[in-house]
């Protein structure tokens, strides 16, 4: 029985081996380790041009994605020309199409005061200007022009009916013209005695001056159209004069940018013919305590007609080069923006003022990092991220408008051209579910990065990650660690890789480490984190983590669950399990008996029959059967019926880890020879008897290895692992200083015939050239009894043929 | 709190028909924040409108130049009726807006001699006068003779300024009254009664203002003529001087 040596147990990282005291005398290193194919890719991402070339950052957690993402984008973006700025104004034409201005970079803001300046001063100037004498002059003339020539008209028909005798009488309806006898109108009764010449004339003037009468009064609503268009001409020119001039004060360089000489233009030809809005406000003016000079018009709300609604504005100050922004809350509103709503008497109403922007528009020009799980997560956001994509353009649309929750007015904005580059960080199994169910993501996300989880444990790569170490307490605000505080979180590093030839990037873990033993060192005065402060903070966690593990170790102690760790038993193995709760993995014992005899060539797997065990485990079962039939008394029939159990397992188990031992079980029990219950066994096996490499074996060893000490170190005990598990071997220090003792062992075997060998202190046995195995061993001991079985099994079907037959023989 | 520095006037509004009324109430509105205390109504319905109707071919022209079919006299008495409640409400709403005292009555006979009666105990007269425009009008002041009538002027003056009008004062005679602030607005002579109703005949007027125990029109008949040829609200101070000319009175009490 071949004892792996002890220095196979654990890799230790000499601090020796460092060029270094402390992470103090290292320069500083925030490059990611062995990532290469991923920065790549994020380095294509951000330098090509051409549409469509996003990307999906995949890679476990923790692995410095998201930083390492950020830092290059921001590389790249401060190499390249600040977008431009974005804002929406109104459309004085179609107010539900606002439109979108294309300005030079940091020019929004300017724009915007500018024109709350421009209102500020109209809504002094234009009042002021309506106020004048001038203005009252003009207008009163042209009332004065039109009235006289009214009053001119109703003259001349007054005097024409005075000089024929016709009065002019006002009643409820309207006029009535009657004729005048004496001085006074005649009466109806009077008019009856008059003679039928009389009668005739009257009745001619009344009917011609009726017509005349009605024609000038006729006149008045031609007169009060032609009032109203010189009334509203002489507004406009004043007004015109008014806002002209303000505009000509605005800045030079404003007016030279094309689409704000063009804004300001059609602005100044809607104040003109709105004059009356500023009349109006001023008319509603308070008498607050601030003087009327100093009035903010533009916040009026009957002045959001001229504000400029700045989507996003670059400032040249703070930044320079293209923009990298994240989104942490990925919703559909946060992405393309929003249309807000307010209440006004009852409805919902909008405008292009309320209008906001969202993460595409403060990221258009330049790249947009978000969540992967969270974009799709949100309603709405995925299926708008790729449609504004696809236009390059930002529609924006509101969820209860796609759902048709509402029914209130709406705007159709101007899409903004969109060109920027998005990263989505995701895992490996959310960007294979995109590939596989969305066509659309592969054309739009063109490229992958897929970040690496472990990295060679090399001499140059420990160095780095040393640096690595030392940036990061740096940039943090930690102390230094020295070398053998390092190598401590090397060795940590590869037990998190699993694999004693790796070490693990799942940098995030190791901060963790980093930082509790940073507070550690705090506690004791030092200047330094030493390896007693990693190691404190590895055992801390370990011990937050284990009490479910505590409890089921003191079960096993109490013998409430039944493990042996001494003396030999038949068809009786212990099996090892890993258990996973987060983050933490603990292995644990598992007793697993077989029991079999004679029957029809069947093997029941016990767990698998009452669906506690996965399909990984049911397929280690039927491979280890195949083992079986294939290895054993070919010549018969195969006349087993054996049943395999995991004892006092209640919650399920998979993986076909146990494999190997529920086989070594078996053979027990066919060979009647007793297992060594101080071993404990991991590993899957083939058809062909090769112990496969399985996970966890660390967690596996330190299981067994708890359970042993806590029954007693005999120095009879260990646990076989597959051969091709030495390299993943990270055991912790009290298994190897046990091992160093003498005290416990870890064996590797390579296949079911070593196992079997060491477990029953029995050969296992090759077959001879006459297809035999050796007498008295473990194989020829299985064969037998086996054949035993089909012997029996024919014996029983004789009696049965003969009956039939109606003759003995 | 501001005091009012001159004693209020008390009003009196007078006309035939509610389109009458209507243009002189909206003049009354003006006065009725400094100058009017108690305000009153009279609605006028004259004798000569019911008589004068059924001629033959005779119609009515309404204000927008249409002519229409003469009503009948019940029709006639429904529209008066209509009116009577309309110039009532709309006074009423008037008197409480400004929160004056009011009262209304309605009364028979004739339009200027029944009001000159009534005005008695009322410091102005205002006498309707639907609007044939809309376009803003001059304010025209007819002076006495001599020694001008303060009061009127002083009116005029005021309402001037409230309605952003022109002040035109109109006298006759070779003597220029002397008038206290209207001394830089427009003033006109004339030789003859007749000149200077020819002259408010081609005027375009918002309101015409004069006094009747100052002259130089004191008589109902000229009064009757200046309203005739203004076609616009007269505010006419010390009207009781003519002479009284009442068919029948009905007294309707203030609203509670």
């Amino acid at each position: 029985m071949d004892a792996l040596p002890t220095d196979k147990l654990r890799q230790r990282c000499d601090p020796a081996s460092l060029p270094f005291a402390s992470t103090k005398d290292l320069a500083e290193h925030s490059e990611l380790i062995g990532q290469a194919r991923a920065l790549d890719a994020i380095c294509l991402s951000s330098k090509i041009t051409h549409r469509d070339f996003n990307l999906f950052v995949l890679g476990p957690t923790g692995t410095g994605r998201h930083t390492a993402v950020l830092k290059l984008l921001s590389d790249q973006a401060a190499t390249r020309e600040l977008p431009p700025d974005w804002a929406y104004v109104n459309n004085f034409e179609a107010a539900h199409k606002p439109k979108a201005l294309r300005l030079p970079p940091g020019t929004a803001l300017t724009v915007k005061h500018t024109m709350q300046n421009l209102i500020d001063d109209l809504g002094s100037d234009i009042p002021a200007l309506f106020e004048s004498e001038e203005y009252q002059t003009q207008r009163r003339a042209i009332e004065q022009e039109l009235g006289e020539a009214q009053a001119a008209a109703m003259a001349a028909f007054a005097d024409r009916a005075k000089a024929e005798d016709i009065a002019l009488l006002r009643t409820p309806m309207g006029f009535l013209l009657t004729a005048i006898r004496d001085g006074k109108p005649v009466k109806a009764e009077d008019y009856q005695k008059l003679s039928e010449d009389e009668q005739a004339q009257i009745d001619e003037k009344i009917a011609r001056l009726q017509e005349d009468l009605a024609a000038v009064l006729g006149q008045e609503p031609k007169l009060e159209k032609e009032h109203r268009k010189r009334v509203e001409r002489l507004n406009a020119a004043m007004a015109e004069r008014a806002v002209s001039a303000r505009v000509a004060e605005v800045e030079a360089d404003l007016q030279a940018i094309e689409v704000v000489a063009e804004y300001l233009e059609t602005v100044r030809e809607d104040i003109i013919s709105n004059a009356e809005l500023f009349l109006q406000a001023a008319a509603e003016q308070s008498d607050g305590p601030f003087p009327q000079a100093i009035r903010k018009y533009h916040r009026e709300p009957e002045f959001e007609r001229y504000v400029v609604n700045v989507m996003v504005s670059q400032d040249r100050e703070a930044r320079a080069g293209a923009p990298v922004e994240t989104e942490d809350l990925p919703t559909l509103d946060r992405v393309t923006g929003r249309i807000e709503h307010v209440s006004h008497m009852g409805s919902l109403m909008t405008n292009f003022s309320m209008i906001r922007p969202g993460a595409l528009h403060r990221a258009n020009g330049g790249y947009l990092v978000m969540d992967a799980r969270r974009v799709l997560s949100e309603p709405y956001a995925w299926d708008a991220l790729k449609r504004c994509l696809k236009n390059q353009a930002i529609t924006i649309t509101s969820m209860a408008e796609r759902l048709s929750l509402i029914s209130t007015t709406s705007l159709e904005p101007d899409p903004i051209p969109l060109d920027l580059r998005v990263v989505l960080v995701g895992d490996s199994r959310l960007y294979a579910l995109l590939v596989l169910l969305d066509p659309e993501f592969s054309e739009l996300f063109k490229l992958q990065a897929d970040f690496e989880d472990v990295v060679d444990r090399t001499e140059d790569n420990l160095v780095l990650f040393a640096r690595l170490v030392g940036s990061f307490a740096l940039r943090e605000g930690l102390r230094p660690m020295t070398a053998a505080g390092v190598a401590r979180l090397l060795d940590e590093a590869t037990r998190l890789a699993d694999d004693s030839q790796k070490l693990s990037l799942r940098l995030g873990a190791l901060s963790d480490f980093i930082c509790e033993a940073d507070h550690y060192a705090t506690g004791r005065g030092s200047e330094f984190i030493d390896d007693g402060d990693i190691d404190r903070a590895v055992v801390e966690k370990d011990r937050r983590a284990s009490r479910i593990k505590d409890r089921m170790q003191e079960a096993i102690t109490r013998k409430t669950v039944l493990i042996d760790t001494d003396g030999a038993k038949t068809g009786q193995i212990n099996g090892l399990a890993v258990i996973g709760l987060g983050d933490y993995r603990f292995g644990r014992p598992s007793r697993i008996t077989a029991r079999v005899r004679m029957g029809a060539g069947k093997l029941v797997d016990i767990e698998r029959e009452v669906e506690l065990g996965g399909p990984l485990h049911s397929k280690g079962v039927m491979i280890l059967a195949g083992y079986l039939t294939s290895t054993y008394a070919l010549d018969v029939p195969f006349s087993l019926h054996a049943s395999l159990v995991f004892e006092q397992s209640y919650g399920g188990i998979d993986g076909d880890s146990a494999s190997s031992a529920e086989l070594y079980a078996l053979l027990s029990a066919l060979s009647g020879l007793p297992i060594r219950q101080g071993l404990a066994v991991t590993g899957s096996v083939n058809q062909t008897g090769e112990v496969q490499a399985i996970g966890g074996v660390n967690e596996k060893i330190e299981g067994f290895f708890e359970t042993c000490v806590a029954r007693g170190l005999t120095g009879d005990q260990g646990v076989l692992i597959p051969k091709s598990n030495i390299e993943h071997l990270m055991l912790r220090s009290n298994v190897v200083e046990a091992a160093e003792a003498g005290k416990f062992r870890v064996i590797p075997v390579e296949t079911i015939d070593q196992g079997i060998a060491i477990l029953t202190g029995t050969e296992a046995g090759i077959r001879d050239k006459d297809g035999c195995f050796p007498e008295g061993s473990v194989n020829a001991l299985v064969e037998d009894r086996l054949r035993g079985f089909a012997e029996t099994r024919k014996a029983f079907a004789r009696p049965a043929k003969s009956d039939e037959d109606g003759t003995d023989k | 709190m501001t005091a009012r520095t001159e004693p209020q006037k008390r009003l009196l509004i007078g006309a035939s028909c509610f389109a009458d009324a209507q243009a002189a109430l909206r003049l009354a509105e003006q006065l009725t924040e400094t100058l009017v205390g108690d305000l009153g109504g009279m609605l006028i319905e004259e004798t000569i409108v019911t008589e004068a109707f059924d001629l033959p071919g005779q119609r009515v022209v309404t204000s927008g130049g249409t002519l229409v079919v003469v009503p009948s006299c019940q029709q006639i008495r429904s529209l008066i009726e209509s009116d009577a409640k309309a110039f009532r409400n709309a006074l009423v709403g008037l008197a409480r807006t400004t929160a004056r005292k009011w009262s209304f009555e309605r009364r028979h006979g004739e339009l200027i001699s029944g009001l000159c009666e009534a005005a008695t105990g009322w410091d102005i007269l205002l006498l309707g006068h639907r609007e044939i425009h809309r376009q803003a009008g001059k304010l025209v002041l007819i002076t006495p003779p001599g020694a001008a009538a303060q009061s009127a002027a002083g009116l005029a003056l005021d309402l001037a300024k409230r309605l952003r009008a022109d002040l035109v004062a109109l006298s006759i005679g070779p003597e220029i009254p002397e008038l206290n602030d209207v001394q830089s607005q427009q003033r006109e002579r004339f030789a003859s009664e007749a000149d200077l109703l020819a002259f408010i005949n081609r005027t375009n007027a918002s309101a015409v203002v004069l006094d009747l125990s100052a002259g130089p029109f004191h008589t109902h008949d000229q009064l009757r003529h200046v309203l005739a040829v203004a076609r616009c609200p007269v505010l006419v101070l010390g009207a009781a001087q003519g002479e009284a000319s009442i068919a029948h009175s009905t007294q309707i009490s203030a609203a509670p």
